[in-house]
Protein backbone atom coordinates (compact mmCIF):
# COMPACT_ATOMS: atom_id res chain seq x y z
CA UNK A 1 0.00 0.00 0.00
CA UNK A 2 1.33 2.97 -1.01
CA UNK A 3 1.32 6.01 1.53
CA UNK A 4 1.41 10.08 1.25
CA UNK A 5 4.80 9.61 3.50
CA UNK A 6 6.02 8.23 0.52
CA UNK A 7 6.62 11.30 -1.10
CA UNK A 8 8.78 13.20 1.66
CA UNK A 9 11.20 10.10 1.61
CA UNK A 10 11.20 10.13 -2.25
CA UNK A 11 11.87 13.86 -2.61
CA UNK A 12 14.27 13.68 0.06
CA UNK A 13 15.58 10.88 -2.19
CA UNK A 14 16.52 13.76 -5.06
CA UNK A 15 20.14 14.84 -4.71
CA UNK A 16 21.19 18.14 -4.06
CA UNK A 17 24.59 19.36 -5.43
CA UNK A 18 26.71 19.48 -2.48
CA UNK A 19 28.82 22.61 -3.28
CA UNK A 20 25.26 24.45 -3.57
CA UNK A 21 25.42 26.24 -0.10
CA UNK A 22 29.45 27.17 -1.07
CA UNK A 23 28.45 28.34 -4.55
CA UNK A 24 25.44 30.12 -3.67
CA UNK A 25 27.98 32.39 -1.08
CA UNK A 26 30.51 32.81 -3.45
CA UNK A 27 27.59 33.81 -6.06
CA UNK A 28 26.40 36.43 -3.72
CA UNK A 29 29.56 37.89 -2.14
CA UNK A 30 30.17 38.98 -5.67
CA UNK A 31 27.04 40.01 -6.25
CA UNK A 32 27.66 42.36 -3.16
CA UNK A 33 30.47 43.44 -4.68
CA UNK A 34 29.15 44.63 -8.19
CA UNK A 35 26.19 45.97 -6.38
CA UNK A 36 28.95 48.02 -4.15
CA UNK A 37 31.15 49.07 -7.12
CA UNK A 38 27.71 49.78 -9.37
CA UNK A 39 26.21 51.93 -5.91
CA UNK A 40 29.06 54.25 -6.64
CA UNK A 41 28.26 54.37 -10.78
CA UNK A 42 24.82 55.06 -9.07
CA UNK A 43 25.95 58.09 -6.93
CA UNK A 44 27.89 59.24 -9.43
CA UNK A 45 25.04 59.33 -11.84
CA UNK A 46 22.31 60.90 -9.35
CA UNK A 47 25.13 63.91 -8.84
CA UNK A 48 25.24 64.17 -12.81
CA UNK A 49 21.09 64.26 -12.92
CA UNK A 50 20.50 67.03 -10.10
CA UNK A 51 22.71 68.80 -11.40
CA UNK A 52 21.00 68.70 -14.52
CA UNK A 53 18.03 68.38 -13.53
CA UNK A 54 18.89 72.08 -11.14
CA UNK A 55 20.32 73.48 -14.45
CA UNK A 56 17.48 72.98 -16.56
CA UNK A 57 14.97 74.46 -13.85
CA UNK A 58 16.99 77.66 -14.04
CA UNK A 59 16.78 77.83 -18.22
CA UNK A 60 12.60 76.92 -17.58
CA UNK A 61 12.82 79.07 -15.04
CA UNK A 62 13.99 81.98 -16.90
CA UNK A 63 12.06 81.05 -19.99
CA UNK A 64 9.02 81.47 -18.12
CA UNK A 65 9.92 84.74 -16.48
CA UNK A 66 10.92 85.79 -19.93
CA UNK A 67 7.37 84.66 -21.37
CA UNK A 68 6.06 86.59 -18.72
CA UNK A 69 7.70 90.45 -19.08
CA UNK A 70 7.39 89.70 -22.70
CA UNK A 71 3.17 89.17 -22.48
CA UNK A 72 3.29 92.14 -20.31
CA UNK A 73 4.70 94.40 -22.54
CA UNK A 74 2.72 92.84 -25.07
CA UNK A 75 -0.51 93.80 -23.27
CA UNK A 76 1.07 97.30 -22.40
CA UNK A 77 1.13 97.89 -26.02
CA UNK A 78 -1.70 96.46 -26.77
CA UNK A 79 -3.98 98.69 -24.83
CA UNK A 80 -1.68 101.68 -25.91
CA UNK A 81 -2.48 100.63 -29.43
CA UNK A 82 -6.48 100.27 -28.89
CA UNK A 83 -6.42 103.48 -26.87
CA UNK A 84 -4.53 105.66 -28.63
CA UNK A 85 -2.50 104.16 -31.92
CA UNK A 86 -5.45 103.31 -34.49
CA UNK A 87 -3.31 101.47 -37.14
CA UNK A 88 -2.65 98.85 -34.25
CA UNK A 89 -5.88 97.98 -33.26
CA UNK A 90 -7.05 97.88 -36.82
CA UNK A 91 -3.83 95.00 -37.63
CA UNK A 92 -4.95 92.99 -35.12
CA UNK A 93 -8.68 92.61 -36.78
CA UNK A 94 -10.40 92.35 -33.20
CA UNK A 95 -12.10 93.98 -30.89
CA UNK A 96 -9.21 95.06 -28.09
CA UNK A 97 -10.48 92.46 -25.37
CA UNK A 98 -10.84 89.82 -27.79
CA UNK A 99 -7.03 90.53 -29.29
CA UNK A 100 -5.75 90.64 -25.36
CA UNK A 101 -7.62 86.94 -24.71
CA UNK A 102 -6.10 85.65 -27.75
CA UNK A 103 -2.52 86.58 -26.74
CA UNK A 104 -2.90 85.60 -23.18
CA UNK A 105 -3.87 81.93 -24.95
CA UNK A 106 -1.03 81.74 -27.13
CA UNK A 107 1.45 82.37 -24.21
CA UNK A 108 -0.80 79.87 -22.17
CA UNK A 109 0.48 77.46 -24.79
CA UNK A 110 3.87 78.38 -25.02
CA UNK A 111 3.95 77.58 -20.78
CA UNK A 112 1.74 73.89 -21.49
CA UNK A 113 4.55 73.28 -24.16
CA UNK A 114 7.27 73.64 -21.79
CA UNK A 115 5.62 72.42 -19.10
CA UNK A 116 5.12 69.38 -21.24
CA UNK A 117 7.92 68.88 -23.30
CA UNK A 118 10.37 69.21 -20.58
CA UNK A 119 9.75 65.60 -19.90
CA UNK A 120 6.22 64.94 -18.65
CA UNK A 121 4.76 63.44 -22.05
CA UNK A 122 5.97 60.01 -21.87
CA UNK A 123 4.58 59.93 -18.37
CA UNK A 124 0.95 60.55 -20.15
CA UNK A 125 -1.23 58.23 -20.80
CA UNK A 126 -2.99 57.35 -24.38
CA UNK A 127 -6.34 59.48 -23.74
CA UNK A 128 -4.04 62.19 -21.94
CA UNK A 129 -2.01 62.38 -25.76
CA UNK A 130 -5.19 62.20 -27.77
CA UNK A 131 -6.94 65.12 -25.82
CA UNK A 132 -3.84 67.08 -25.36
CA UNK A 133 -3.98 67.10 -29.39
CA UNK A 134 -7.58 69.46 -28.89
CA UNK A 135 -6.33 70.90 -26.01
CA UNK A 136 -5.69 74.37 -27.84
CA UNK A 137 -9.32 74.42 -29.33
CA UNK A 138 -11.05 73.16 -25.39
CA UNK A 139 -8.77 75.93 -23.92
CA UNK A 140 -10.01 78.68 -26.38
CA UNK A 141 -13.35 77.59 -25.91
CA UNK A 142 -13.36 77.65 -22.36
CA UNK A 143 -11.17 80.92 -21.30
CA UNK A 144 -14.07 83.06 -24.13
CA UNK A 145 -17.16 81.41 -22.41
CA UNK A 146 -16.08 82.86 -18.89
CA UNK A 147 -16.86 86.14 -19.80
CA UNK A 148 -13.57 86.95 -22.20
CA UNK A 149 -11.72 88.39 -19.00
CA UNK A 150 -8.05 88.49 -19.99
CA UNK A 151 -6.60 86.29 -17.11
CA UNK A 152 -3.24 87.57 -14.78
CA UNK A 153 -0.26 86.99 -16.04
CA UNK A 154 1.75 83.35 -15.32
CA UNK A 155 4.54 85.08 -14.30
CA UNK A 156 2.97 86.78 -11.01
CA UNK A 157 1.16 83.27 -10.05
CA UNK A 158 3.27 80.88 -7.74
CA UNK A 159 5.45 78.23 -9.15
CA UNK A 160 3.47 74.87 -9.30
CA UNK A 161 4.51 71.60 -8.62
CA UNK A 162 4.86 69.34 -11.65
CA UNK A 163 2.46 67.18 -10.64
CA UNK A 164 -0.13 70.01 -10.04
CA UNK A 165 0.85 71.64 -13.39
CA UNK A 166 0.25 68.34 -15.09
CA UNK A 167 -3.40 68.16 -13.43
CA UNK A 168 -4.04 72.03 -14.86
CA UNK A 169 -2.85 70.67 -18.33
CA UNK A 170 -5.12 67.85 -18.32
CA UNK A 171 -8.48 69.57 -16.62
CA UNK A 172 -7.88 72.22 -19.13
CA UNK A 173 -7.74 69.75 -22.19
CA UNK A 174 -11.33 68.42 -20.39
CA UNK A 175 -9.95 64.87 -21.37
CA UNK A 176 -9.10 63.06 -17.86
CA UNK A 177 -11.55 63.07 -14.65
CA UNK A 178 -9.97 63.18 -11.12
CA UNK A 179 -8.63 59.97 -10.38
CA UNK A 180 -8.13 58.20 -7.09
CA UNK A 181 -4.48 57.66 -5.86
CA UNK A 182 -5.28 54.06 -5.36
CA UNK A 183 -6.35 53.28 -8.88
CA UNK A 184 -3.76 55.37 -10.27
CA UNK A 185 -1.00 53.76 -8.89
CA UNK A 186 -2.85 50.31 -10.21
CA UNK A 187 -3.25 52.51 -13.84
CA UNK A 188 0.50 53.79 -13.06
CA UNK A 189 1.74 50.49 -12.56
CA UNK A 190 0.30 48.77 -15.98
CA UNK A 191 1.91 51.81 -18.06
CA UNK A 192 5.21 50.91 -16.51
CA UNK A 193 5.65 47.46 -17.60
CA UNK A 194 8.82 46.49 -19.48
CA UNK A 195 6.95 45.09 -22.36
CA UNK A 196 10.14 44.67 -24.17
CA UNK A 197 10.74 41.27 -22.02
CA UNK A 198 7.30 40.53 -20.98
CA UNK A 199 5.18 37.62 -21.60
CA UNK A 200 2.04 37.99 -21.82
CA UNK A 201 -0.57 35.23 -22.61
CA UNK A 202 -4.91 36.15 -22.96
CA UNK A 203 -6.91 32.82 -21.50
CA UNK A 204 -10.95 32.41 -22.90
CA UNK A 205 -13.23 31.30 -20.84
CA UNK A 206 -15.82 32.51 -23.04
CA UNK A 207 -17.23 28.84 -24.51
CA UNK A 208 -16.39 26.49 -21.87
CA UNK A 209 -16.02 27.23 -18.20
CA UNK A 210 -13.72 24.19 -17.61
CA UNK A 211 -11.56 24.62 -20.18
CA UNK A 212 -9.80 28.00 -21.31
CA UNK A 213 -8.49 28.90 -24.60
CA UNK A 214 -4.97 30.42 -24.65
CA UNK A 215 -3.66 32.47 -27.14
CA UNK A 216 -0.01 34.17 -26.38
CA UNK A 217 0.35 38.42 -27.04
CA UNK A 218 3.53 40.17 -28.51
CA UNK A 219 4.89 42.90 -25.99
CA UNK A 220 3.16 45.49 -28.25
CA UNK A 221 -0.05 43.54 -28.44
CA UNK A 222 0.29 43.41 -24.51
CA UNK A 223 0.73 47.26 -24.18
CA UNK A 224 -2.39 47.95 -26.48
CA UNK A 225 -4.12 45.91 -23.79
CA UNK A 226 -2.30 47.07 -20.84
CA UNK A 227 -2.71 51.16 -21.63
CA UNK A 228 -6.90 50.60 -22.56
CA UNK A 229 -7.25 49.07 -19.40
CA UNK A 230 -4.99 51.42 -17.24
CA UNK A 231 -7.12 54.60 -19.26
CA UNK A 232 -10.02 52.48 -17.91
CA UNK A 233 -9.24 51.97 -14.53
CA UNK A 234 -7.31 55.62 -14.05
CA UNK A 235 -9.96 57.51 -13.24
CA UNK A 236 -12.36 54.90 -11.50
CA UNK A 237 -12.90 54.49 -7.61
CA UNK A 238 -12.04 50.60 -7.13
CA UNK A 239 -14.74 48.67 -5.31
CA UNK A 240 -14.18 48.40 -1.32
CA UNK A 241 -14.17 44.15 -1.65
CA UNK A 242 -13.28 42.01 -4.10
CA UNK A 243 -16.12 40.14 -4.56
CA UNK A 244 -16.20 36.48 -6.11
CA UNK A 245 -16.56 36.23 -9.80
CA UNK A 246 -16.40 34.35 -12.86
CA UNK A 247 -14.03 34.88 -15.13
CA UNK A 248 -14.59 35.41 -18.93
CA UNK A 249 -10.68 36.62 -20.04
CA UNK A 250 -7.69 36.44 -18.07
CA UNK A 251 -4.93 38.61 -19.14
CA UNK A 252 -1.37 37.78 -17.87
CA UNK A 253 1.54 39.76 -18.16
CA UNK A 254 4.75 38.85 -16.68
CA UNK A 255 8.05 41.11 -16.70
CA UNK A 256 11.03 40.89 -14.53
CA UNK A 257 9.61 41.46 -11.54
CA UNK A 258 5.80 41.26 -11.49
CA UNK A 259 3.19 39.21 -12.37
CA UNK A 260 -0.20 41.00 -13.84
CA UNK A 261 -3.43 38.97 -14.06
CA UNK A 262 -6.27 41.08 -15.12
CA UNK A 263 -9.39 39.31 -15.56
CA UNK A 264 -12.76 40.26 -17.54
CA UNK A 265 -15.66 38.95 -15.50
CA UNK A 266 -18.93 38.06 -16.23
CA UNK A 267 -20.60 40.82 -14.11
CA UNK A 268 -18.67 43.61 -16.43
CA UNK A 269 -15.62 44.60 -13.76
CA UNK A 270 -12.27 44.72 -14.32
CA UNK A 271 -9.84 42.62 -11.49
CA UNK A 272 -6.66 43.98 -11.41
CA UNK A 273 -4.45 41.64 -9.52
CA UNK A 274 -0.10 42.28 -8.96
CA UNK A 275 2.36 39.93 -7.51
CA UNK A 276 4.99 41.79 -6.76
CA UNK A 277 8.15 40.20 -5.09
CA UNK A 278 5.36 37.53 -3.52
CA UNK A 279 3.29 40.90 -2.51
CA UNK A 280 -0.07 40.32 -3.95
CA UNK A 281 -2.22 43.53 -4.79
CA UNK A 282 -5.95 43.27 -5.96
CA UNK A 283 -8.59 45.69 -6.82
CA UNK A 284 -11.72 45.23 -8.74
CA UNK A 285 -12.98 47.68 -10.59
CA UNK A 286 -16.58 48.39 -12.35
CA UNK A 287 -16.33 49.97 -15.25
CA UNK A 288 -18.91 51.98 -17.96
CA UNK A 289 -20.60 48.96 -20.27
CA UNK A 290 -19.47 50.87 -23.49
CA UNK A 291 -16.12 50.43 -22.19
CA UNK A 292 -15.91 46.87 -20.98
CA UNK A 293 -17.54 46.31 -24.18
CA UNK A 294 -14.48 47.67 -26.12
CA UNK A 295 -11.84 45.79 -24.07
CA UNK A 296 -14.16 42.74 -24.50
CA UNK A 297 -14.64 43.01 -27.98
CA UNK A 298 -11.17 43.30 -28.41
CA UNK A 299 -10.00 40.40 -26.42
CA UNK A 300 -12.23 38.08 -28.02
CA UNK A 301 -11.33 38.87 -31.53
CA UNK A 302 -8.61 37.04 -30.81
CA UNK A 303 -10.21 33.90 -30.48
CA UNK A 304 -13.30 34.52 -33.16
CA UNK A 305 -14.58 37.35 -35.34
CA UNK A 306 -16.09 40.69 -35.02
CA UNK A 307 -19.51 38.80 -35.90
CA UNK A 308 -18.53 35.98 -33.71
CA UNK A 309 -18.64 38.48 -30.57
CA UNK A 310 -22.11 39.86 -31.72
CA UNK A 311 -23.73 36.83 -31.89
CA UNK A 312 -22.46 36.01 -28.19
CA UNK A 313 -22.92 39.86 -27.34
CA UNK A 314 -26.85 39.23 -28.57
CA UNK A 315 -27.17 35.60 -27.09
CA UNK A 316 -26.23 36.84 -23.56
CA UNK A 317 -28.82 36.49 -20.82
CA UNK B 1 9.85 25.47 13.42
CA UNK B 2 11.28 28.26 15.97
CA UNK B 3 9.42 30.04 18.01
CA UNK B 4 11.59 32.99 19.04
CA UNK B 5 12.07 35.27 15.97
CA UNK B 6 15.78 35.18 14.65
CA UNK B 7 15.95 39.04 15.27
CA UNK B 8 18.20 39.51 11.94
CA UNK B 9 14.96 38.73 9.87
CA UNK B 10 12.86 41.42 11.05
CA UNK B 11 16.06 44.34 12.22
CA UNK B 12 19.25 44.46 13.08
CA UNK B 13 21.39 42.20 10.96
CA UNK B 14 19.07 42.08 8.55
CA UNK B 15 20.95 41.38 5.22
CA UNK B 16 24.23 40.75 6.52
CA UNK B 17 26.43 38.16 5.78
CA UNK B 18 25.53 36.33 8.46
CA UNK B 19 22.02 36.68 7.99
CA UNK B 20 22.03 35.87 4.46
CA UNK B 21 24.48 32.61 5.48
CA UNK B 22 21.98 31.53 8.40
CA UNK B 23 18.58 31.57 5.76
CA UNK B 24 20.97 29.82 3.48
CA UNK B 25 21.59 26.72 5.86
CA UNK B 26 17.90 27.13 7.26
CA UNK B 27 15.97 27.05 3.74
CA UNK B 28 17.79 26.38 0.57
CA UNK B 29 16.98 22.65 0.34
CA UNK B 30 13.23 23.57 0.92
CA UNK B 31 13.48 26.41 -1.79
CA UNK B 32 15.03 23.63 -3.95
CA UNK B 33 12.60 21.09 -3.86
CA UNK B 34 9.78 23.49 -3.85
CA UNK B 35 10.83 25.06 -6.85
CA UNK B 36 11.95 21.02 -8.48
CA UNK B 37 7.66 20.49 -7.92
CA UNK B 38 7.62 23.18 -10.98
CA UNK B 39 10.66 22.35 -12.80
CA UNK B 40 11.00 18.89 -12.55
CA UNK B 41 14.66 19.50 -13.04
CA UNK B 42 17.22 19.75 -10.28
CA UNK B 43 19.95 21.86 -11.89
CA UNK B 44 17.27 24.06 -12.45
CA UNK B 45 16.12 24.44 -9.68
CA UNK B 46 19.10 24.87 -7.64
CA UNK B 47 19.43 27.68 -10.23
CA UNK B 48 16.32 29.41 -9.43
CA UNK B 49 16.95 29.00 -5.68
CA UNK B 50 20.40 31.33 -6.09
CA UNK B 51 17.80 33.50 -8.05
CA UNK B 52 15.58 33.10 -4.81
CA UNK B 53 19.43 34.23 -2.58
CA UNK B 54 20.16 36.95 -4.61
CA UNK B 55 16.41 38.61 -4.46
CA UNK B 56 16.65 38.22 -0.81
CA UNK B 57 20.07 39.82 -0.59
CA UNK B 58 18.47 42.75 -2.57
CA UNK B 59 15.35 43.03 -0.45
CA UNK B 60 16.54 46.63 1.97
CA UNK B 61 13.37 45.90 4.22
CA UNK B 62 13.57 43.71 6.95
CA UNK B 63 10.70 41.24 7.47
CA UNK B 64 7.98 42.10 10.15
CA UNK B 65 8.33 38.25 11.22
CA UNK B 66 10.19 34.86 10.83
CA UNK B 67 6.79 33.87 9.86
CA UNK B 68 6.86 36.90 7.36
CA UNK B 69 9.86 35.70 6.21
CA UNK B 70 9.30 32.12 5.12
CA UNK B 71 6.21 33.29 3.58
CA UNK B 72 7.82 35.79 1.54
CA UNK B 73 10.80 33.47 0.41
CA UNK B 74 8.62 30.53 -0.60
CA UNK B 75 6.56 33.11 -2.54
CA UNK B 76 9.24 34.57 -4.59
CA UNK B 77 10.52 30.71 -4.91
CA UNK B 78 6.98 30.10 -6.56
CA UNK B 79 6.92 33.12 -8.93
CA UNK B 80 10.87 32.19 -9.69
CA UNK B 81 9.64 28.64 -10.69
CA UNK B 82 6.84 30.21 -12.77
CA UNK B 83 8.31 33.17 -14.52
CA UNK B 84 11.49 30.27 -15.32
CA UNK B 85 8.81 27.93 -16.96
CA UNK B 86 7.36 30.73 -19.13
CA UNK B 87 10.19 32.32 -20.31
CA UNK B 88 11.49 29.47 -22.36
CA UNK B 89 14.97 29.59 -21.14
CA UNK B 90 14.29 26.23 -19.95
CA UNK B 91 17.16 24.00 -20.48
CA UNK B 92 16.66 21.02 -22.43
CA UNK B 93 19.85 19.48 -21.19
CA UNK B 94 20.08 17.46 -18.18
CA UNK B 95 22.97 16.96 -16.28
CA UNK B 96 23.09 12.84 -15.42
CA UNK B 97 25.97 13.49 -12.80
CA UNK B 98 26.93 15.56 -9.95
CA UNK B 99 30.07 17.47 -9.40
CA UNK B 100 31.44 14.36 -8.02
CA UNK B 101 30.29 12.25 -10.85
CA UNK B 102 27.96 10.35 -8.84
CA UNK B 103 24.50 10.08 -10.66
CA UNK B 104 21.53 12.62 -9.53
CA UNK B 105 18.04 13.27 -10.18
CA UNK B 106 17.49 9.73 -11.21
CA UNK B 107 15.48 7.42 -8.78
CA UNK B 108 16.71 4.12 -7.27
CA UNK B 109 15.12 1.24 -8.46
CA UNK B 110 14.50 -0.97 -6.01
CA UNK B 111 10.96 -2.02 -4.74
CA UNK B 112 10.48 0.02 -2.24
CA UNK B 113 11.90 3.20 -3.75
CA UNK B 114 9.68 2.32 -7.10
CA UNK B 115 6.75 2.76 -4.78
CA UNK B 116 8.24 5.94 -2.99
CA UNK B 117 8.92 7.48 -7.33
CA UNK B 118 5.23 6.42 -8.00
CA UNK B 119 3.59 8.49 -5.15
CA UNK B 120 6.48 11.50 -6.45
CA UNK B 121 5.42 11.11 -9.84
CA UNK B 122 1.77 11.10 -8.40
CA UNK B 123 1.93 14.32 -6.37
CA UNK B 124 4.53 15.95 -9.67
CA UNK B 125 0.99 15.34 -11.86
CA UNK B 126 -1.22 17.21 -9.34
CA UNK B 127 -2.26 20.87 -10.86
CA UNK B 128 -0.59 23.04 -9.08
CA UNK B 129 -3.01 24.85 -6.90
CA UNK B 130 -3.25 20.87 -5.57
CA UNK B 131 0.25 20.11 -5.52
CA UNK B 132 2.41 23.00 -3.70
CA UNK B 133 -0.43 22.75 -0.42
CA UNK B 134 0.22 19.02 -0.69
CA UNK B 135 4.06 19.54 -1.16
CA UNK B 136 4.38 22.34 1.87
CA UNK B 137 2.44 20.30 4.09
CA UNK B 138 3.68 16.74 3.91
CA UNK B 139 7.18 17.99 2.71
CA UNK B 140 7.76 20.91 4.51
CA UNK B 141 5.35 19.71 7.22
CA UNK B 142 3.97 23.58 7.38
CA UNK B 143 0.67 23.68 9.04
CA UNK B 144 -2.50 24.90 6.74
CA UNK B 145 -2.13 28.51 8.10
CA UNK B 146 1.60 28.95 7.37
CA UNK B 147 0.58 27.33 3.84
CA UNK B 148 -2.65 29.82 3.75
CA UNK B 149 0.58 32.93 4.12
CA UNK B 150 2.52 31.51 1.29
CA UNK B 151 0.01 31.15 -0.71
CA UNK B 152 -2.44 34.14 -0.01
CA UNK B 153 -5.47 31.86 0.50
CA UNK B 154 -7.43 31.11 3.18
CA UNK B 155 -6.65 28.76 5.70
CA UNK B 156 -10.40 27.01 4.76
CA UNK B 157 -9.20 27.29 0.89
CA UNK B 158 -6.17 25.56 1.87
CA UNK B 159 -7.87 22.52 4.13
CA UNK B 160 -10.26 22.47 0.60
CA UNK B 161 -7.42 22.06 -1.80
CA UNK B 162 -5.14 19.70 0.75
CA UNK B 163 -8.52 16.89 1.09
CA UNK B 164 -9.10 17.75 -3.10
CA UNK B 165 -5.60 17.05 -4.07
CA UNK B 166 -5.52 13.60 -1.39
CA UNK B 167 -8.38 12.62 -3.11
CA UNK B 168 -7.03 13.28 -6.65
CA UNK B 169 -3.62 11.34 -5.49
CA UNK B 170 -6.27 8.17 -4.34
CA UNK B 171 -7.66 7.91 -8.10
CA UNK B 172 -4.52 8.12 -9.31
CA UNK B 173 -2.90 5.93 -7.35
CA UNK B 174 -3.07 1.74 -8.65
CA UNK B 175 -2.76 -1.09 -5.83
CA UNK B 176 -3.91 0.88 -2.86
CA UNK B 177 -3.31 4.16 -1.24
CA UNK B 178 -3.70 5.09 2.46
CA UNK B 179 -3.57 9.31 3.09
CA UNK B 180 -2.36 8.25 6.77
CA UNK B 181 -1.99 11.88 7.82
CA UNK B 182 -6.10 12.71 7.04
Amino acid sequence: MKTINQYKSAMDNIKISDSFVSRTEALLSEQKNSESLSGKHKRNGLQITMWSGIAAACVIGALLVRAGIIRQETQNDITIGTDITSSVTTEMTAAPADVGMQLDIEEDDAFDGLDINSGTTEAMTPTEKASDAGKVAETTHTVKSEGEQPRESKANEPALPEDAKDEMVMAAAGGIPESTSESADFAASLYTIDFSSCTAEIESYINDKTQSLIVALNGDEAKNYADMIADMIYSTEPEEKNPEFVSEFVLTISDNSTIYTIYLTQNGEIVVNTNFDGEQDRSTYVIPADSFTDIERSMFIKFGTDEDYDTFNANRG
Amino acid sequence: MPNILPEAATGRGFGTNEYIRRVLEDYSDEIIRLSYTYVRNINDAEDIAQDVMVALMKRDKPFESYEHEKAWIFRITINKSKNYLKSGWIKRTVSMEDENGNERDFPDESADKTEENEVLEAVLALPEKYRTPIHLFYYGGYTINEIAAVLHKKPATVGTLLARGRNLLKNMMIGGFDDEDD
